[in-house]
């Protein structure tokens, strides 16, 4: 192990790895990318000449793997592995960034050391994805020559910028590796900063290719290129930019989190074990901060689907796929449970906290109801008999649950509850306490009036509903003269939080001796008002979109999300301000978890790579019978969308096959804290 | 070793988990829908029936126009086609709504609709006169034949269209097997028995010569195992030999003698 000094501190150790093997895998890697590169110049020069093959069968080329193999199973399995192994190489350098830009400002070591040990996982994953990447060009062009060809004829420049920046990503990766502790703070941080802005252009232009195929912008009706920025930048580009941008942050944290575990679970001293525990916090906290807003981003892409194509639209969420969305929901609702319970084991490492324990189990409740809503289809797999009974394929009584009304109010609530429960937690051993130096009531003054606005903004939403017309087949047997009762109730009610925001900042102003308004007092019931004013607009919109048409029942979605986004900054803002010097009961005792809440990470991480890897099908199989929608058809013989059974099978080979090579990649990145080997063992000669 | 023992069973046990859910989900394969045959000699009532065909499967009409959330419903067009714009008649209304969906959206509906003779729908025009012809019956008396005239219709896609019999000669040797019933007999995939025996690996074991009397004298050679004078029986009642052309014959030969079992 070598010290690394770095302007007067040490900062912990760094591998030796051996000068040989580091060489290698960096030479492998350049010849890899070398080759690939030259591969994609040939074919891109001689991709307008016509393919006299449409497409081959992987197991005639490759018997060797079975009949059973073909070519839509081969590449599903080798491009699922590349964009698991891309997100995580991609999502790590981010937070790493963050955490060391962190560690610089606050001047605390541990920050960086535990960027370094999140960035140690990075090389080895980086030479696995651009094997599998140079694996999936190669078998894109054997197995469906015209499909490449054709990408190729329209992307064809872009392989160049591809290529180039995935040398200049190798550079920034490894310099930034391998030179921790060797340049000065803020030089490594510039470095973090290359790589991430290198990283994320490549991401930018492989979506370009894969958006192309779904929404085709920049070519003719017959196909023919017309400008190649239109052809990348078309309607889903930048919606898929955004959702995998965030998702790679979710998904990477949450594999971070879960090596956290992973060392937390074969540590042998109590310092270990608070060291990975806290790392595996810090992972969590990342995945779950990014999986908040991930919905908003996926709303986008939705809504670009559908303005490109409505038709493409309601395949996704009316046609084949629709069941498909409601594994997603399970998935995202075992999410939401696993986020929730790991922040409840976590709190029995605070002292303090056990103030706050009565209110996990309504937290449960809230969250159980919630994912039960979430998971409960707008019809039932019934027999005919049962259907005969019902009177159709859904249940009288929970088809009102399988509609998007009660979908989004359920998931917003439980975005809500979720982020109540890491409120709990963050003020576990804390104490807000009144200061006799407040020096103004100003920053009181502006909460307010943000706190009065946005309850302000909900009285007006609820009083114009009626003018958004009313659904020809209302649900739930709501008349416009319910829906009038309605929205005088949620018009008053509103209004009536305004004004109780403005009779807690009276009261607490009247209270202080110097007549100015101390967060102790007016932080935790403003908070507790802005709370049952969203949680209530969540509802009263939810039960409102029945009755409105289905458009505008989409629309309603916006303000249901925009309200909880705002509560969860308008909450943070006063939260922080409410603690900044607050009484802490005790500190953090890191390492005293139970193995069991170690589990919660590992479940996350995989539930987190099984949905990565469904909604990778969904994003491909929405094509149906095209390789490129309306302009290049599929004519193979797996020309048709399999059943969720089989893709489910998939989607689990391939996250098994994922975690194998994490496993790998564990197991490297832990060789660093391994003894050098000494020849002790050798046999005497 | 223990942890990493129960961490590799969690990590199976939840992967089963979710893999189970997948399963427990209704089970649909959709396949890109079949081409309805046409025919220059087609009357106006088969139009209308191969129209509904394209409308439940080709044209993905229902898919939008099946709820009425998103599009209207189609009950009954036939007979409000007529009054909706003035000056149109129903097929003016009808063609215009197919080739140029966006000229006219029927309120409170949003444009949406992608003109159907372009992709992802590309119907040509025949298929859309014969989809004129089932909205004109919703409710109204269709009055198009194939011979009908439409301003929007291309040069190639304005050419008569082949006859039945013309179509049924560009037939695939998989096509024929399955309009002719072989594969309800024979499997062509697997080796696996039904009524007669499996015939994925027909090309290895049996030369074209050997097909071909296979077909034309099924009882000449029988395959060990299985009854003489059925496969006979069951091409004559269904009129195989009468309808079965020198062409069609020779595509299904030489597809059953691509067979080769792999």
């Amino acid at each position: 192990m070598l010290e690394i000094p770095l302007g007067g501190r040490t900062l912990g150790t760094s591998p030796v790895i051996s000068k040989s093997r580091r060489l290698f895998s960096d030479r492998f890697l350049l010849f890899l990318l070398f080759s690939v590169s030259v591969f994609l110049l040939i074919n891109s020069n001689i991709a307008l000449a016509e393919a006299p093959v449409e497409y081959r069968d992987f197991s005639k080329v490759f018997p060797v793997f079975g009949p059973k193999v073909t070519s839509r199973i081969a590449i599903w399995v080798v491009a699922q592995l590349h964009l698991y192994l891309a997100a995580f190489v991609l999502a790590v350098p981010m937070f790493a960034l963050i955490i060391e830009f962190i560690g610089y400002k606050t001047k605390d070591k541990k920050y960086d050391k535990l960027a370094y040990e999140f960035t140690k996982l990075l090389s080895v994953s980086f030479s696995l994805t651009a094997t599998f990447g140079a694996i999936l060009t190669f078998m894109l062009f054997i197995l469906y020559p015209k499909l490449a060809n054709y990408l190729s004829s329209v992307f064809g420049p872009t392989f160049f910028w591809y290529a180039f920046l995935f040398f200049g990503e190798a550079g920034f990766l490894y310099t930034y590796y391998y030179g921790w502790g060797k340049f000065s703070p803020r030089i490594h941080l510039l470095l973090g900063l290359g790589l991430n802005i290198v990283g994320t252009s490549i991401m930018f232009i492989a979506n370009g290719w894969v958006t192309f195929m779904t929404s085709p912008a920049g070519v003719d009706d017959a196909g023919n290129v017309t400008s190649v920025l239109e052809a990348m930048m078309n309607y889903t580009w930048m919606p898929i930019n955004i959702h995998r941008l965030i998702a790679n942050v979710a998904f990477g944290g949450a594999i971070a989190a879960a090596y956290g575990a992973f060392k937390f679970l074969g540590a042998k001293t109590d310092e270990e074990r608070a060291y990975y525990d806290w790392m595996g916090y810090v992972g969590n906290f990342i995945a779950i901060s990014a999986f908040l807003p991930l919905p908003f981003a996926g709303y986008w892409l939705g809504k670009e689907i559908y303005g490109f194509r409505q038709n493409l639209g309601m395949v996704l969420m009316g046609g084949g796929f629709s069941w498909l969305f409601i594994i997603q929901a399970i998935l995202i609702g075992m999410l939401f449970l696993s986020a929730n319970l790991y922040l409840w084991f976590g709190m029995g490492r605070i002292p303090g906290a056990e103030r706050f324990r009565s209110f996990i189990k309504y937290l449960l409740i809230v969250v159980m109801l919630c994912f039960g809503v979430w998971a409960t289809p707008s019809s039932v797999i019934a027999t005919p008999e049962e259907q005969g009974l019902m009177g159709g394929s859904q249940h009288p009584v929970l088809k009102f649950l399988g509609v998007m009304s009660a979908k989004n109010t359920a998931v917003n609530v439980l975005i809500l509850t979720t982020y109540i429960s890491f409120l709990l937690y963050r003020r576990g051993n804390k104490q807000a306490v009144e200061h006799q130096d407040q020096q103004s009531s100003v920053s009181q003054l502006i909460v307010l009036l943000l706190a009065v606005t946005f309850a302000g903004a909900m009285a007006v939403y609820s009083w114009m509903l009626p003018s958004f017309g009313f659904s020809s087949e209302g649900k739930l047997g709501f008349v416009p003269t319910s829906a009038t009762v309605l929205t005088y109730i949620g018009t008053i009610f509103f209004s009536g939080v305004a004004v109780l925001h403005l009779v807690n900042f009276l009261r607490a102003k009247k209270r202080h001796p110097r007549n100015l308004v101390s967060w102790a007092q007016f932080g935790n019931q403003t908070q507790f008002l802005i709370f049952v004013a969203t949680i209530s607009y969540v509802v009263f919109i939810g039960i409102y979109g029945y009755i409105v048409p289905t458009r505008i029942r989409i629309q309603m979605s916006v303000p249901q999300v925009g309200s909880v986004l705002l509560t969860m900054i308008l909450v943070t803002i006063i939260d922080v301000a409410l603690f900044k010097k607050a009484k802490i009961i005790g500190g953090i005792q890191w390492g005293k978890m139970r193995a069991i809440s170690q589990y919660c990470l590992f479940f996350t991480a995989i539930t987190f790579t099984w949905l990565m890897g469904l909604m990778g099908y969904v994003r491909s199989g929405l094509r149906q019978e095209w390789h490129v929608y309306e302009k290049l058809r599929d004519t193979s013989p797996d020309a048709f969308t399999p059943t969720l059974g089989f893709a489910s099978t998939m989607v689990s080979v391939t996250v098994i096959l994922f975690y194998v090579l994490v496993v790998f990649i564990f197991w490297l990145a832990s060789l660093s804290g391994k003894k050098q080997y000494d020849g002790s063992d050798a046999v005497a000669h | 070793m223990k942890q990493g023992l129960l961490i590799t069973f969690f990590t199976f046990f939840v992967t089963f988990l979710y893999w189970c859910v997948g399963q427990s989900v209704e089970q649909k394969e959709i396949h890109p829908a079949k081409d309805v045959q046409l025919g220059a000699d087609m009357t106006t009532e088969q139009m209308a029936e191969a129209g509904k065909k394209i409308v439940e499967g080709k044209g993905t009409c229902l898919i939008c126009h099946g709820s009425g959330e998103r599009a209207p419903k189609l009950i009954g067009v036939g007979e409000r086609a007529g009054g909706r714009i003035e000056g149109y008649s129903d097929l003016d209304y009808f063609a215009e709504s197919l080739y140029e969906p966006e000229k006219y959206i029927v309120k409170p509906y949003a444009p949406g609709m992608t003109p159907v003779n372009k992709p992802p729908i590309a119907l040509n025009d025949q298929e859309i006169l014969t989809v004129i012809a089932y909205l004109q019956s919703l409710g109204g008396k269709p009055n198009v034949t194939m011979k009908t005239k439409l301003k929007y219709q291309s040069a190639e896609g304005s050419a008569a269209p082949k006859t039945q019999e013309a179509a049924a000669e560009e037939l695939t040797g998989q096509q024929l097997a399955t309009n002719y019933g072989c594969v309800a007999c024979h499997s062509l995939t697997a080796p696996v028995r039904l009524v007669g025996p499996s015939l994925y690996d027909a090309g290895k074991r049996l030369s074209k010569a050997e097909i071909y009397e296979s077909i034309m004298d099924p009882d000449a050679k029988l395959a060990e195992g299985f009854p003489g004078a059925l496969m006979g029986q069951m091409l004559g009642a269904n009129g195989f030999y009468n309808k079965v052309t020198s062409k069609q014959l020779k595509v299904l030969v030489e597809h059953l003698a691509s067979l080769q079992g792999n």
